[in-house]
C-alpha cells in the first residue's frame, strides 16, 4: 500500500466520468461504487493506484475509474499485474475481470498468483455467464444451465472458486455480493489492506443472461461464523459453503512475495570481470 | 449496531440524513446517464429531475446542520435497517426500456423507504432534539411522496410487452 | 599455427555419457585462451538426458574464431559408443589424426575409411594410474599437446575450473592431464603464453545477450525455460538482484510477455528470454505491446522448427514468426546479432530501441551463437542507455497517444499526478479511450507505424564489409560462416563482392538498402532455414537488382565455410 501522505477524496473522485457499456441493472455498476467507496476510505491517491483486467464486461472496470489501468487479452491480467506489482512495489495494484476471464483462460495464473502471494487484490465479478460474448457457460455456471453453445448444460461440475484460491495459497479468500455495497466496500477495503494475495469473489447478477440471478438477493446470506486465521479450518468451512456464504472467509499469514524492483540505476557491479579469461 | 438507530446523536441522524440523500443524488445521476447510454431519454430526463431533487434536500439538511460538527463515518459504519440507504434505487429493477411509469414507481418506492425510517428514528428516539428532527426529514419524505405519486399519475402503466426488443445484444469484445 | 584463419586447430572430443568430454572441451578452450589464442567451443548432445554420445567441439587460431571448420585435425574418441550419430558434424580425412583407447571399442568404420592417421593413446590405463585421474583429463592433455599448447596453460585451465572442488581434485587431474601430455608426439612448437590473454573474454552468445540487456537498462526479467534459451534468464537472475532489479519466474510464456509488459508499463525496463514455441505463444502479448505501446524486449534463441523441432540444433526458421506472426498491422521491430560478440551489442541496442520507440523489439538469436562459448575480445561498455520519453508535469487535457511529429508520445507512469490513463489492447484515440471510428484507426495506426519506420537507426541496421557488384546478404550466425567462406576465395573474386549482415531484420529501410545495392548487379541471400524466408521477405518489400539468388538450406546441421565458399565461387562463375 502507498506510503504517500492520506488522501481526503470523495468516492466519486475515484471515477472518470467515462458511461460504463455495462447493462443497466448489472451488478458491476455497484461493485464499482463499491470500490471507489473503498479506496476514498483508505484514502488512497488515485495516481498511486493501477487496476489491471483481461477482457469481458468486468473487464471494463479500468477505464471507469480515474487510476492508472491497463486493459490487458483475455485472461492475463494476473501476470500483468504481478509483473507491475514487482516492477513497482509503491502501487496499490488491483486486478479485476470475470469468472470466464479469470477461471477459464485465466485460470492457470489464477492458481499460480494465489501461490505467489504478491502483495495485489483480485477481484472477481462472477455472473456464471459468458456475457460479452452472449451468454456460453463459463467455469462456475451450473452443470444444467441451457446455452446455445451447450445445448441441455455443459454436464461438467463448475469450479469453486474460494477453495481453489485457499489452496492454491492465497492469503486472504473472501465472497460478496454486488447488492450489499456497504458490506462489499469493506470487504475491499480489507482485502486491498491484507498484505499478500487478496482474492475476493463478489457474486454480480447478469441482468441480461441471467435473470434468474434476480433471486441472489434473496440467497446471499453472513456465514454462520466470522473468519479464520487458520487454513485447515478454512478448508473445513468452505466444504459445506452453499454459495451464498457472503463474508471474509480466511484471513492467512504467509509472508508476501519477496522480490521487488528496488532500484533502476545505474548498474554498478562491473561484469566485465566476470568474463576475463 | 442498532437496527432502527435508536441510539442516534442528533450529529448521526443529520450525518445519516445527509448520506441518504447524498446516496440518492448519485444514484439518480448515475440511472440518468446510464438511461442517457441507452437513448431512454424520457426516463433519464426523470432521473435528473430526481438527482435535482434530492440536491436540494441534502442542501435544506446541510443548513439544518448549521456549524454543528458531523462525525465522519466509514462507508461500512452506517445503520441502515437494510443492506443499503433507504433512498437508493434498486439496480437490479432498472431496464433500459424502463418507462417512466416504472422509474416513478421505483422513485416512488424509494421516498417511502426514506420516510419510513426518518418515522421509526422519530418513534424510537429517546432524544427530543433527535425526534424533532426526524420528524421534520420525515416531513420532507411525506413531501416527496405525494409529489411522485402526483407525477404518477400523469404516466400510463407499461403495457405487457414494454421489454421485448426483437434485437439481440451486441458483443463489444 | 599462423595468423591466417585458415590455419586454424580444430579439435574434436567424443565420448559416451559420464567421460566428461565437454568439461575437457572447456578446459581446452580456456587453456588455449590462457596462452594467448582465439577460440570456439560448441557442445553436441545426443537424444541422451544423461548417459548418451556428445561430443565437444573446439576450434583455436590466433585471429577470432566465429564458426566451425569444415574439417577437423584432431578426433579423440574415448569411447564409440552410438558415435555415428554425431560423427555427421565430425569429418575428418587423410590430414587428421583420430586417436582412441586400445581397451575401447574399435574405430567406427565410416572413421577407419576416412584415411586419418589413427593413433593410439591407452587413457582409461593411464588415468587409473593416478589416484582421482579421470580418462577426459588424459584426454585434454593429449590433445593439449597436439594443438602446441604448453604445459602450464593447462595446468591454469585445469586449476581454474576444478579449484572450488578442492585441491586434490586440481592435483589429480593435472597429473593425469600431464601423462596424456606426455604421450603427445606433436613437433608442433608450444605456444607462449600471452600476456594479453588476461584481456581476453570467454563468453557465450547467452551470457552476452544477458550482459547487453543490463547494459541497456533491463531491471526486469520474467522466465520460462526453455532450451537453449534458460541460460539468459538463469545467468540475468542473481545479476539483477544484485542490481537492485527483479526476475519473476513464470507459469508459462503466456505468464511470462505479460509479466514483462506489466512491470514495463511501470517503468521499469523489461526483458523475456524463449525460444520458438515460446515465441508462438507471446504473439498475442506482442500485439499488445504495439497497441499499448509498451517498450519490451523478447530475445528468441531460434532452434530447428517446427513445433517443438530439434530443440538442440540452430535454424533460422523463426523469420517469419518473427515479422509476420503478429495479428493485425502491428509494427514492431526484429533484430539480430550477427555473432556470439555482436548480442551485446545488438541486446543493448533492442532495449534502447524498445524504450524510445515505446514498442515490442524481438532480438532473433539461435542455438549456435546462444550456446557457443567463444574467446574474444572484450565487449566495450558504451554509453547506449534506455531512455524512454515521460510525461511529468502533466498539463490539463493531456492525450497519453497524442499525436506527435515523430510518432512517439510522452508516457505517464504510474504515480504520476494527473497521468492516469488505461492502456488498451483495444483500439483507442488520442485522448485513450476506447474508439472504433475511422480517424482514430487510422491516426494510430499511422502513429505506431510512423514512430517505428521513421526512428533514426543509424549505421546499426546493417554490417557492410567491401564493394562491388555482387553483393551476399545474410543475417544471424550464418554471417561468419559467410565471411570466413570470402577469406577463402582468391582476391579476384572478394575484389567485387560486398557483404552486407543484416542487423535490422524490421522495419524494412529502403532507403538504406538502396543505397548499400547501388550499382550491385547481382545478389544472393544465404539463410538457414528451409524456405528461404528471408529471400522471400526482401522479394516483397525492397526493390533489388535484376538478378536475384538464394542459398538457404535447414538446419539441424551449421553452415561451414568450405560448402559457402564452393557455392559463392559457383555463383560468381569463377
Amino acid at each position: 500500500m502507498s506510503a504517500a501522505a492520506p488522501c481526503k477524496l470523495k468516492a466519486s473522485d475515484y471515477k472518470s466520468g467515462t458511461r460504463p457499456v455495462w447493462c443497466p441493472g448489472c451488478g458491476d455498476f455497484h461493485i464499482l461504487a463499491s470500490l471507489t467507496k473503498a479506496v476514498a476510505a483508505l484514502a488512497l491517491a488515485p495516481e498511486n493506484i493501477a487496476v489491471v483486467s483481461g477482457i469481458g464486461c468486468s473487464s471494463r472496470i479500468p477505464a471507469y475509474l480515474n487510476c492508472y489501468g491497463f486493459h490487458g487479452v483475455h485472461g492475463r491480467a494476473l501476470p500483468m499485474a504481478t509483473g507491475l506489482k514487482v516492477a513497482r512495489p509503491d502501487l496499490t495494484v488491483i486486478c479485476a475481470g470475470g469468472d470466464g476471464d479469470g477461471f477459464s483462460i485465466g485460470g492457470n495464473h489464477f492458481l499460480h498468483a494465489c501461490r505467489r502471494n504478491v502483495d495485489i487484490t483480485y477481484v472477481v465479478m462472477d455472473n456464471e455467464i459468458y456475457g460479452m460474448t452472449k451468454g456460453q457457460p463459463s467455469p462456475t455456471t451450473a452443470p444444467d444451465w441451457d446455452t446455445e453453445l451447450a445445448p441441455g448444460g455443459t454436464g461438467v461440475s463448475p469450479f469453486h472458486p474460494l477453495v481453489i484460491a485457499l489452496a492454491s495459497g492465497a492469503n486472504f479468500v473472501a465472497r460478496a455480493f454486488s447488492g450489499d455495497v456497504k458490506g462489499t466496500t469493506k470487504i475491499l477495503a480489507e482485502a486491498i489492506s491484507h498484505p499478500g494475495f487478496s482474492f475476493v469473489q463478489i457474486l454480480s447478477p447478469c441482468v441480461t443472461y441471467r435473470p434468474d440471478q434476480r433471486e441472489w438477493k434473496n440467497k446471499v446470506h453472513p456465514p454462520p461464523v466470522s473468519f479464520t486465521t487458520d487454513a485447515a479450518q478454512a478448508a473445513r468451512r468452505v466444504m459445506t459453503d452453499d454459495g451464498f456464504n457472503i463474508g471474509i472467509l480466511y484471513k492467512g499469514s504467509r509472508d508476501k512475495y519477496g522480490q521487488a524492483v528496488e532500484r533502476s540505476g545505474d548498474f554498478e557491479r562491473d561484469l566485465h570481470e566476470e568474463f576475463l579469461v | 449496531m442498532s437496527k432502527t438507530g435508536k441510539n442516534f446523536t442528533p450529529a448521526e441522524l443529520l450525518v445519516h440524513a445527509l448520506a441518504i440523500e447524498l446516496e440518492a443524488v448519485q444514484s439518480y445521476k448515475e440511472l440518468a446517464e446510464q438511461m442517457e447510454q441507452c437513448a431512454n431519454t424520457d426516463v433519464a430526463g426523470l432521473f435528473d429531475k430526481m438527482a435535482k431533487l434530492e440536491a436540494e434536500h441534502a442542501e435544506k439538511i446541510r443548513d439544518t446542520a448549521g456549524n454543528m460538527e458531523l462525525p465522519e463515518l466509514a462507508p461500512w459504519d452506517f445503520r441502515w435497517s437494510g443492506l443499503e440507504p433507504p433512498e437508493n434505487i434498486d439496480i437490479a429493477s432498472v431496464h433500459y426500456l424502463m418507462t417512466p411509469h416504472q422509474a416513478l414507481t421505483l422513485a416512488l418506492e424509494n421516498e417511502l423507504s426514506a420516510m419510513a425510517f426518518f418515522d421509526a428514528v422519530a418513534h424510537d428516539s429517546t432524544d427530543d432534539q433527535v425526534g424533532l428532527l426526524a420528524q421534520e426529514f420525515a416531513a420532507d419524505e411525506r413531501q416527496h411522496v405525494a409529489w411522485m405519486k402526483d407525477w404518477l399519475a400523469k404516466y400510463p402503466p407499461p403495457d405487457d410487452d414494454w421489454d421485448y426488443d426483437p434485437d439481440p445484444p451486441a458483443a463489444l469484445d | 599455427m599462423t595468423d591466417q584463419l585458415g590455419n586454424s586447430f580444430s579439435v574434436a572430443l567424443l565420448g559416451k555419457g559420464g567421460a566428461g568430454v565437454i568439461t575437457a572441451g572447456d578446459m581446452l578452450l580456456a587453456a588455449a585462451a590462457h596462452c594467448g589464442l582465439y577460440g570456439l567451443m560448441i557442445r553436441v548432445v545426443g537424444p541422451q538426458i544423461r548417459g548418451g554420445e556428445s561430443a565437444a567441439l573446439v576450434r583455436l587460431g590466433s585471429a577470432p574464431i566465429g564458426c566451425l571448420d569444415d574439417r577437423f585435425d584432431v578426433l579423440l574418441g574415448i569411447n564409440w559408443k552410438q558415435a555415428e550419430r554425431l560423427l555427421a558434424d565430425i569429418a575428418v580425412d587423410a590430414d587428421s589424426i583420430v586417436v582412441t583407447d586400445p581397451a575401447e571399442d574399435d574405430v567406427p568404420q565410416s572413421i577407419a575409411v576416412s584415411g586419418a592417421a589413427l593413433q593410439q593413446l591407452e587413457m582409461k590405463k593411464l588415468a587409473k594410474s593416478v589416484s582421482g585421474g579421470r580418462v577426459n583429463m588424459v584426454a585434454l592433455g593429449y590433445v593439449a599437446g597436439l594443438a602446441g599448447i604448453p604445459e602450464e596453460a593447462i595446468r591454469h585451465a585445469i586449476e581454474k575450473e576444478l579449484r572450488r572442488k578442492g585441491q586434490q581434485s586440481v592435483d589429480a587431474s593435472v597429473a593425469a592431464a600431464m601423462l596424456g601430455f606426455s604421450r603427445t608426439r606433436s613437433s608442433a612448437a608450444p605456444h607462449a603464453v600471452n600476456e594479453q590473454s588476461g584481456n581476453r573474454w570467454m563468453i557465450s552468445g547467452n551470457h552476452a545477450t544477458g550482459l547487453g540487456a543490463l547494459r541497456g537498462g533491463v531491471r526486469f526479467a520474467a522466465a520460462y525455460p526453455i532450451t537453449p534459451a534458460t541460460e539468459i534468464l538463469e545467468w540475468l537472475a542473481p545479476r539483477l538482484i544484485d542490481g537492485g532489479g527483479a526476475l519473476t519466474q513464470a507459469e508459462d510464456e503466456l505468464a511470462s510477455i505479460n509479466m514483462a509488459i506489466g512491470a514495463s508499463y511501470g517503468g521499469i525496463p523489461s526483458l523475456t528470454a524463449t525460444s520458438g514455441p515460446g515465441l508462438s505463444l507471446m504473439l498475442e502479448g506482442l500485439g499488445l505491446a504495439v497497441c499499448a505501446e509498451i517498450p519490451v524486449v523478447v530475445v528468441n534463441v531460434m532452434r530447428a522448427g517446427p513445433s517443438t523441432g530439434i530443440p538442440t540444433k540452430p535454424e533460422q526458421s523463426d523469420f517469419n514468426a518473427a515479422i509476420y506472426g503478429l495479428h493485425g498491422d502491428a509494427p514492431h521491430i526484429v533484430v539480430a546479432p550477427n555473432s556470439v560478440a555482436d548480442c551485446v551489442f545488438t541486446t543493448q541496442w533492442a532495449v534502447h530501441l524498445a524504450e524510445a520507440t515505446q514498442a515490442p523489439v524481438i532480438v532473433l538469436s539461435d542455438q549456435f551463437i546462444g550456446q557457443a562459448l567463444v574467446v574474444a575480445d572484450p565487449v566495450p561498455a558504451i554509453s547506449f542507455f534506455a531512455k524512454r520519453k515521460l510525461a511529468e508535469n502533466i498539463p490539463e487535457a493531456f492525450e497519453r497517444y497524442a499525436i506527435t511529429a515523430d510518432g512517439i508520445s510522452p508516457m505517464p507512469l504510474p504515480g504520476t499526478p494527473g497521468g492516469q490513463y488505461t492502456a488498451d489492447g483495444l483500439e483507442h484515440s488520442s485522448g485513450a479511450k476506447p474508439s472504433g471510428t475511422v480517424a482514430d484507426h487510422y491516426a494510430q495506426l499511422d502513429k505506431r507505424a510512423g514512430k517505428i519506420a521513421d526512428f533514426d537507426y543509424g549505421q546499426h541496421w546493417a554490417d557492410i564489409d567491401g564493394e562491388g557488384e555482387l553483393a551476399i546478404l545474410t543475417w544471424g550466425s550464418t554471417t561468419s560462416v559467410v565471411r570466413e567462406a570470402l577469406q577463402r576465395l582468391p582476391d579476384k573474386v572478394t575484389c567485387k563482392l560486398k557483404l552486407i549482415a543484416l542487423r535490422l531484420l524490421l522495419p524494412v529501410r529502403q532507403q538504406d538498402m538502396a543505397a548499400a545495392l547501388d550499382g550491385v548487379s547481382r545478389l544472393i541471400v544465404i539463410e538457414q532455414n528451409h524456405t528461404g524466408q528471408l529471400y522471400r521477405f526482401l522479394r516483397a518489400w525492397y526493390d533489388l537488382p535484376p538478378d536475384v539468388d538464394t542459398l538457404h538450406r535447414p538446419g539441424p546441421s551449421i553452415f561451414r565455410p568450405g560448402e559457402i565458399a564452393t557455392k559463392i565461387s559457383e555463383w560468381c562463375g569463377e
